[in-house]
């Protein structure tokens, strides 16, 4: 991904570091999506709208 | 390209048993007088096979409260899409006041996909009342416990008002240790709109950014937080997860008890026309939607504080039924321009890249 911003800063908030297991969905998540896979388009007023099965790790 | 439709369906309009005082159906007609017709039902479902043919997609039922519509109206529902070979997701949005065991039974068999309304604890809950001016709390918390018992699995929406804008931790704590769920979603009252109980954009980045830190604290990887979770997947070079982040804020429509077609906005004069006299394949293969979808579009390209801003890319503009004509923008824009840099920040934090 020649156009990602990778790492710059840092840190400078006490515990924003915190949250390693999220990331790590997170970035897999993002990383598949990069790479072809199609997220579920989902509607901010529907509670149950995301399949979560579509995104399990 | 013709876009794809999303479809939410009002079975008894924008009729509800409760009277939140932040609703803005509560400017509507409250009384159960227009329920859809199974005639109607029948129609709908006819075009959603012409339009859908043998493709997956998913029928949002949505209110109002749609269980005041009753049990057999949904049977029918389930039974006429199962017989057209619909290959149909159902999804129910519920105040969660009328979830009795056969409704629970029947969102089981049929693997509906149940969202639930709830602001968080007594304390944040305080506005969602019955017409009578009873709280709701208790009730909707002994039904969804009873529902998490039974094996239902919904997630959650809660409204961001003036009564818990200064509290995201105990109802984050709520959500995810009293209720035990791990899906939950934030949606802000704009104090635009209601300088009672609405919170400002700068308020809302601040409750968020406090979600946000509780959630990275408890550090559940199976925790969901739909607006957060999305932001942050789409800085990561990620699709498009949520329509208020998306290009396809235009393809969610609404189809109302009487068949009435509009977008999720409802904003300005949407004659879109009736499933009874226009069927959903000639609506969206037609000009007038070609129209509409080109104005939505268009929002920000004609619009200086998105044009020039670096989160374009993230954000799309963020939502249509949000943009506020005086600010020729979402009204929740500087609430994300608060968030992006932190989320940032955190995704760098952990050696990640991003797109802007």
């Amino acid at each position: 991904m020649d156009t990602m911003r990778p790492q710059t800063e840092q840190s400078t908030t006490a515990g924003t570091v915190q949250g390693a297991e999220l990331f790590d969905r997170l970035a897999r998540q993002a990383a598949r999506e990069r790479e072809g896979a199609k997220p579920e388009l989902d509607h901010t007023n529907w509670g149950n709208g995301t399949d979560h099965s579509d995104h399990s790790d | 390209m013709m876009r794809r439709i999303h479809l939410e369906v009002k079975p008894v309009n924008d009729a509800c048993n409760l009277r939140c005082t932040y609703c803005f159906y509560n400017a509507t007609d409250q009384q159960l007088r227009t329920k859809m017709s199974e005639e109607t039902l029948t129609l709908l479902l006819h075009q959603a096979k012409e339009y859908y043919g043998d493709g997956p997609f998913t029928l949002q039922w949505h209110g109002g409260e749609p269980l005041l519509r009753g049990l057999p109206f949904f049977r029918t529902a389930v039974e006429e899409a199962r017989s057209l070979n619909l290959k149909c997701t159902h999804l129910i949005q519920t105040n969660a006041t009328l979830l009795t065991d056969a409704w629970i039974d029947f969102f089981l068999e049929h693997t509906f996909r149940v969202g639930i309304s709830i602001d968080g604890d007594a304390a944040a809950n305080q506005l969602r009342i019955y017409d009578n001016g009873v709280d709701s709390t208790d009730r909707v918390v002994r039904n969804i416990l009873h529902a998490r018992e039974r094996g239902l699995d919904p997630a959650f929406l809660a409204v961001v008002s003036r009564v818990n804008v200064d509290r995201p931790e105990a109802v984050f704590d709520f959500f995810h240790r009293t209720l035990n769920v791990r899906r939950f979603e934030f949606s802000a009252i704009d104090f635009g709109s209601s300088v009672e109980h609405g919170v400002t954009s700068e308020e809302f980045a601040t409750f968020m950014t406090r979600v946000f830190d509780r959630w990275t604290e408890v550090d559940d990887a199976d925790v969901r937080i739909r607006r957060l979770e999305s932001m942050l997947i789409k800085l990561q070079g990620g699709g498009d997860h949520l329509c208020i982040f998306s290009h396809d804020c235009a393809a969610f429509l609404k189809v109302d008890a009487v068949g009435r077609i509009m977008h999720c906005s409802e904003r300005g004069d949407q004659n879109f026309g009736n499933i009874h006299t226009t069927s959903l394949r000639a609506f969206a293969e037609g000009d007038v939607y070609a129209a509409f979808s080109a104005e939505v579009d268009a929002k920000t390209a004609a619009n200086p504080y998105c044009t020039g801003c670096e989160w374009l890319s993230v954000c799309e503009g963020g939502c249509y039924r949000n943009y506020s004509e005086e600010k020729k923008k979402d009204y929740l824009c500087d609430s994300y321009k608060a968030l992006f840099p932190r989320l940032r920040e955190w995704v760098h934090a952990h050696g990640g890249a991003t797109v802007v």
